[in-house]
This record gives C-alpha cells, structure tokens and sequence, in this order.
C-alpha cells in the first residue's frame, strides 16, 4: 500500500496535499512526511510504536488517499475489469469488493488491490495500477475510464474497535457487513462509501469520500474514536502492519512488472519480477475463466507445476544486528524504518534467495520481514543474511530464522470484534 | 465530544484540531523548487518546515552532510517565512516587536534577534534585514500574525512575502568557488551577513553570504517564478566542483553540530504564539527559556520598550536565566546494551529528535537534552544541554538522560557536558 504510485505525466512528485491535509497536518507533531506518488502523507505523527498499537488493540485512522483508483463505467466495464485481473470477476456482485492480482501478458505481478462493484457496469479498480495499460485493454470496447486519484480520498479505519468508532460516526450499526462487503451511508452529512476492508490483518473499513468532504468527515471520525482510543497512524507504522500481516508489497517485495516511477531505493532488477505463484496468490487465479491478461503465460507455470522460490516469513534477533552495527563503529540504529531493498539470504554460504521489508515489530520484539527463498531451503535451515545498510555497504551476516506468516493472527475477515 | 476538550488520551493532547493547521485547501505542499527537487529523490522522505514539504533526504543523508563539510550542497531553505514591515513607524514597531535595538541596523545590514512574549520567553529568532530606512524584512517562523497582533498604535504595513522567493543555499568550503563560477565575480570581499543584487545568468538574485550549518555559505534569493531556473544553473555551474543536494536531515544534523538551536525544536514555544509549530517540543510548554538561557543576553537591549522587556529586565538583574545551554554527548553504546538486554532494538534517530529528554544530575530533573542525534562528522550521539544554573554543573560533568524504551523500561543513560560547538565555525571567516 505504501510503495511509490504509478507515474504520473508531469505532475512533481509529493506535491498535492490528500483531501485530509488539513486534519492531518493539524495532528503531526514529527516534521516527518512521506511521498506517495504525487500526494504527500504523515510518516509519523507521534510515536510509531504507539501508532502500531492503536492499530492492533483500538482504532486507528489511516490515510490512504494516494492509493491510484480508476473507474470503469458503461456497457464493457465488466468486461474490461475481468480481462484486467486473475480473478473471475462475473462472481463479483454489486456492493462487493475483490481482493485480486493483476499481471502482465508474461505472467508477472503488474499490481494488487481491490475491484469494487458499485453497480451492475460501474467498477472501481484501486492498487499500483498503469493507467495506459487499462487503456490499452480497453481497444475496441464500450467503456468510460476515469481516473479518480484527484476526486476521492480514502480513509482507512483500522483496529478492533473500527466497527464501533464507525457506529458513532455514521449512527448506524455495522456489525452485519460482512468481509468485503460494500455499503452505502452519510458521515458528518455527506456521502460515502464504505468497504469491509483493510491492509492491516485487522478488522477494519475504507471510507471513500469525495475530496470536498475530507476534512470534516476525518474530524467526525477522531471524534467518534475518543472513547475507543483512536490514533491517527502514519505510513510507518501502516507499513509495518502489513509486513506483520504478511502482505507483500509491489516495489518492496517484488518489482511491479511496468516501467515506473519507484524510488531507487527499492531494488528494481528483472529477477525480483514475480508470478503471483510466487508470492503465495495462487489461489487467486482463475484460469478457467475466459481470457485475462497472462492466463497463457501463468497456465504454463500452474502445469508445470512447481515455481523455484516462495515466499517466506523471516526473523532476526535485535542484538546481532546490533552487535554488527557496534562493531563497525556505526550508528546504532538497528531498523532505520522499513528496508525496501533486498539482501542476500545464504544457506552454508550459497545465496539461496533475498530478505526484503525487513523492519523491527515493536509488537512482536523482532525483526521481521519475507524471504523469497529457493524451493529446496525447508524450514528448519539455517540461513544467513548479508546485512547491509540502506546504500548497500555491507556490514557482515547475521542469522535468520524462517517463520510462518502472518506473523499476528488475522482478524480482518472475522465477524466479530474482539471485547466492545 | 471535540477533539480539543480530550487532553488524557494522547491523540491531540494539548492543542486542537483543525484550529492549529495553518494549512489551506489552495495552499501548496512545495517550495519554489519542488520541481527541480523532487526529480532528484531517489527516497520518499520529506520534511514539514511550517506549510512546506521539503526533501528530507536526496539519495543519502551522511553524504549530503559530508558535501556540506568537505566540499559544497545545495539545499532549499524557502520555508523560512520573510514578513516586510513597512511605513512611517517601522522601526518603532519593529524595535517593540523584537528584542535587540534594530534602529542601530544599518541600511542594507542584518541583524540577529530574538522575539519574545509579555512574558519575557522566546516565541523565536529572527533576521532583520533593514531594506530601506522604513522598511524592514523579517526572516524567522512566521511572525505576522504575531506582529499584527501588537501592532496597535503604529502606523505600519504587514506583509508576508515568503511564497514570493525561493531561497537557494549552497554551503561548504566550495561554495565560493561554486558563486564565483556562476557569477564570474570576486566574492571575497563580501562580509559575514552581508547582502548583494547581482545575476546568475539572466536570473536576477540576491546574494546574502549567510547560513546555519556553521560552514562558508551564501544563499540565493529569487522570484518564485526564475527558482527552477536558478536550480538548474546551480545544479550545473556546481558540477565541476562535484555539488550536490542536500535535505533537511542533513541540514538538520549540520546546524546541530555548529551549535545552532531552533525554536520549536530546542525550547519551547509560548502557547500564544499564534502559528507555532506542531512538534512535542514546540508544544511543551515546561521547557520555555528567555534570551539569557540560551546565552542571548547581548541580544537584549534593555535600553528600550520592548514586547518582554519588563520581564527580562528583572530576569537580568538577577543575574540571568534559570538555565545555561552547553554541548552533550551521550554514550550511545550504554543505549544499545540497555536496550538489547530487554531484547528491543535500539532506535537511536538517524534524524534530529524534535521532543527532548529529561535530563538528570545525581538523581535529580536538572534540565532536558535537545536536538539528540547521531553525528555522522565526529561518530557520537550529540545534543544540547540546557541546564538549571543553580546545579553549578560544568564541561566535563556526568549527567544522565532519561531514556524511554518503548515495550521496556527506561533507562538512565550517561552523558557528558561538552562545549559548544561541537564543529569549528568557519562561517565568518575570511
């Protein structure tokens, strides 16, 4: 959710303020921002630990606002849509949201992200999308493609306590919308959308509102969320959330299969291109449904039957990070914020794949993160990881342990909220 | 229940939401140069320095400082908010706005002073520059709402033009070198804080050898409209001399290890300064100073009326501020075991800490540390001192900082006071 958008003609990069600027900016208390494609985030506001936990064990308000959202209206919008994406999209009702990947002809992860069905032929498709790809799959069809990045914003209320902070500020009870679900309701008198969805394991909503409205309907929210504990929560302590969750990220676990603007911190090379086999989407594959971009390129790896590499979880203890760090005379940071560039991962000395998003969980008082690792390396191995810093100067090995992912439960999808 | 009525649940403790935010819906995030400077990130972190989003860092922070030590960066300085105070009682205005006696500057100077409140407490620190015999312009955190507030009984105009200029600045040993080559004249001759029209190109600038990372330094000022212009030609005329651009994290770090404090950042900021800033330090009201904690008694004309004077004028007859302001150095290693003993990670910042610590001697609150971060010039974790007078501490004393541990317990961490500053200053020097 937190990579780099797509690139975006001539407009300079985090230059545009959200629709939630105001509110946002008036609960900063860092100087420390965050450039989404060309609107600009709260990184921190306070204290990304305390953010983490709102997420975890309250509510917190999220602004995903810079998100590329594109709607697809009329006769073939449908169409488009499921030729688009790996998922069989006629199964996706009115007022229902899909989780999807979507690939290039080759069978590459072009993005992720969620299709929703507003109405019978109206989509909306959100994630790290390209904009002239969509208009390339549109060639000869009977479909409106607008591009809603500057209309909309995107709230995103997370935490156990999200159904409840949501209640206040809508007055009505959510406790029946189910995961995935869309519904239609009024905050602080305007119109929104809302969608059972989120990036965080945990339970939680995106309220889509029109830019006009963002202000007070973010007010609305911290104000309904008093009682529960709301926080605002930056993109850092978003991004750990979804490496907690074990959700990868296009850009920092995998190189997004369009040309674009990413920063070149992340490691941008041909090899960390990925099926979304790969990346443990397998199941979101349809490829019985009639043609989608890659099906012939993903049909061939599903009958070959096995992909080289998978994802895994990864964790490192503290100390030898910070015992490589001390002993080369070097700040004593051990996790400068989330590391969206790969480090080698090595089996008796052969590199057998690459560490990415590697982070401190203050949670879970590790550091964490996935290994895309070769199929032969089991469980148990013991694995090392050549530990650089952010420019890539190498600092030494430490040793990793592989982990199940996600690394919390997921309570996103379960119907009830936990106490309240 | 608002948002500005809840102060025990730690969202928005102390001030209130929405009010605060000087932020406009036409407003833009960028400087002058966001065009020129956000091609040139390869990460995605910004700084917010008042209404603006400057690059925090470019490429990498530690080079960036290093350009600035050893060679020369460019950087962005266009947030500093400039307010022209103009008509017949300018200078009288001026004189009970600020705390120095700026009838004395001469025309074409600048002068170095704080601003206070009634209460004797800097709101912040500003350059006035004298432009003409009566009209003044005022470079600080943003000051017009504040003056406009006490401007009754002058016959003077406000005016913030700050969206007006981008200010460019190139700082380091090669800086000289850099203006001379764009400019093709001889910039020897022009004094610490001195000014000058000329051109870059057909790009019409001001010239002002001035700067706060404690280095050889001159700033550009432009029309907002020639800035991408002027960064370009920078940008190119530098490239011999190996230039690059510098963010705020460098300049942040910079300026620490010369000595130099930042309202908001260091000290607090009097709750009725009316566009203040949002950090935790800004808002912490526990950790006010006047002129003489921060050694600025000769900045102080008591000679005169001024907005804080009666204060200061007893504050000064009994024999100064409550605190002194020295140099620390904390022992980053006693972090790391402290934290790693509990099995946390150690996130010492890698970038200005904007709340402050608590500083202690022998057990007991003397002070806060401020400005804490991990010098990548001299390789130790550095911060300023502020410390209660009465403890008689001096350089080379122990004191310990409270250091909190998220998920474990705090720690006492020693450290030691040091001078001031912690670099050579070279920035007046011939």
């Amino acid at each position: 959710m937190t990579a780099a958008g797509p690139h975006v003609d001539n407009i300079p990069r985090a230059s545009r303020p959200t629709p939630f600027h105001a509110s946002t900016s008036a609960l900063n208390q860092t100087t420390w921002w965050y450039g989404w494609g060309r609107y600009i985030l709260p990184d921190v506001y306070s204290s990304m630990p305390e953010e983490m936990r709102a997420i975890r064990n309250a509510a917190a308000a999220i602004d995903m606002s810079p998100l590329p959202k594109v709607q697809l209206s009329g006769p073939d919008s449908l169409r488009l849509a499921d030729r688009l994406v790996t998922r069989d999209l006629t199964k996706l009702a009115v007022d229902q949201v899909y989780y999807t990947p979507w690939c290039n002809d080759e069978g590459h992860l072009i993005g992720d992200g969620l299709v929703f069905r507003v109405s019978d032929d109206n989509l909306i498709i959100s994630g790290e999308l390209s904009l002239p790809w969509i208009r390339r799959q549109a060639l000869g069809m009977d479909v409106e493609i607008v591009d809603l990045i500057d209309r909309l914003g995107v709230l995103s209320l997370q935490g156990p306590k999200s159904p409840a902070v949501l209640g206040i500020a809508s007055g009505e009870d959510w406790s029946d919308l189910g995961f995935s679900r869309i519904r239609h309701a009024r905050i602080a008198g305007a119109d929104v959308m809302v969608a059972r969805q989120g990036f965080t394991g945990e339970r939680g909503y995106e309220i889509w509102v029109q830019r006009e409205d963002g202000t007070r309907i973010w007010n609305t929210v911290m104000d309904a969320g008093q009682d529960s504990g709301i926080r605002a929560a930056g993109e850092y302590a978003v991004d750990i959330a979804r490496i907690e969750a074990g959700l990868l990220l296009v850009s920092a676990d995998y190189t997004g299969a369009t040309w674009d603007d990413r920063c070149a911190n992340v490691t941008v090379d041909p090899v960390n291109l990925a099926t979304p086999y790969e990346v443990g989407l397998g199941r979101f594959i349809d490829l019985d449904k009639v043609d989608f971009c890659g099906r012939a390129a993903l049909q061939a790896v599903h009958q070959g039957a096995l992909t080289s590499r998978r994802f895994v979880g990864l964790a490192v203890a503290a100390d030898q990070v910070a015992g490589l760090l001390q002993q080369q005379g070097r700040a004593p940071n051990v996790s400068p914020r989330v590391r969206w560039d790969a480090m080698p991962v090595r089996r008796n000395g052969i590199v057998v794949g690459r560490a990415t998003s590697m982070t401190w969980s203050p949670e879970l008082r590790r550091i964490i993160g996935f290994g895309c690792l070769s199929n032969e390396v089991d469980r148990g191995s013991e694995l090392q990881i050549d530990w650089s810093d952010e420019w890539s100067t190498p600092l030494g090995a430490v040793s990793a342990q592989v982990v199940d992912t996600p690394f919390v439960k997921l309570r996103r999808s379960t119907e009830k909220s936990r106490r309240d | 229940m608002p948002v500005s009525q809840v102060t025990n649940t730690g969202i928005v403790a102390k001030w209130q939401l929405g009010e605060v935010s000087r932020f406009r819906e036409d407003s833009r995030v960028g400087t002058a140069f966001h065009k020129s400077t956000s091609k040139r990130m390869t990460t995605n972190w910004y700084f917010n320095w008042d209404l603006c989003m400057v690059p925090d860092e470019f490429v990498n922070y530690a080079e960036e400082l290093n350009a600035i030590r050893t060679n020369v960066a460019m950087a962005d300085m266009s947030p500093l908010t400039k307010c022209v105070v103009s008509g017949p009682d300018a200078c009288n205005a001026l004189n009970y706005f600020v705390a120095r006696d700026v009838s004395k500057v001469g025309i074409g100077q600048v002068y170095y002073t704080p601003i206070c409140d009634a209460g004797g407490k800097v709101m912040t620190d500003a350059l006035v520059f004298r432009e003409e015999e009566s009209r003044y312009r005022v470079t600080s955190d943003p000051v017009a709402d504040w003056f406009a507030q006490n401007r009754a009984g002058f016959d003077i105009a406000l005016e913030e033009v700050t969206d007006d200029y981008g200010i460019l600045t190139l700082q380091g040993p090669r800086s000289r070198d850099v203006l001379e080559a764009l400019t093709g004249q001889d910039w020897q001759s022009l004094g610490f804080s001195r000014l000058v029209k000329t051109h870059v190109g057909a790009i019409e600038v001001e010239v002002g050898r001035t700067g706060f990372t404690g280095e050889l330094g001159y700033e550009f000022c432009v029309a907002a409209d020639r800035a991408d212009d002027l960064w370009d030609a920078v940008e190119a005329g530098g490239a011999k001399f190996g230039i690059i651009p510098a963010g705020e994290q460098a300049l942040d770090i910079a300026r620490t290890e010369a000595g130099l404090l930042i309202s908001g950042c260091d000290y607090g900021q009097p709750r009725n300064f009316p566009s203040g800033s949002h950090c935790k330090m800004a808002r912490n009201q526990g950790r006010l100073v006047s002129p003489y904690d921060l050694n600025y008694g000769a900045f102080v004309s008591l000679g005169k009326d001024f907005i804080g004077k009666a204060v200061l004028e007893k504050e000064q007859a009994d024999g100064g501020g409550r605190y002194c302001l020295l140099g620390l150095e904390i022992d980053w290693r006693a972090i790391v075991t402290h934290c790693t003993d509990q099995g946390i990670a150690p996130l010492i910042g890698m970038k200005v800490d904007w709340e402050g610590r608590d500083l202690y001697l022998n057990g007991k609150e003397c002070g806060w540390a401020s400005s804490i971060v991990w010098s990548p010039t001299l390789k130790k974790l550095i911060a300023f001192a502020h410390v209660e007078r009465r403890m008689a501490t001096k350089i080379g004393d122990q004191v310990s900082v409270k250091w909190p541990v998220h998920g474990g317990s705090a720690g006492d961490i020693a450290a030691t006071l040091v001078p001031l500053p912690f670099v050579e200053l070279k920035r007046s020097e011939s």
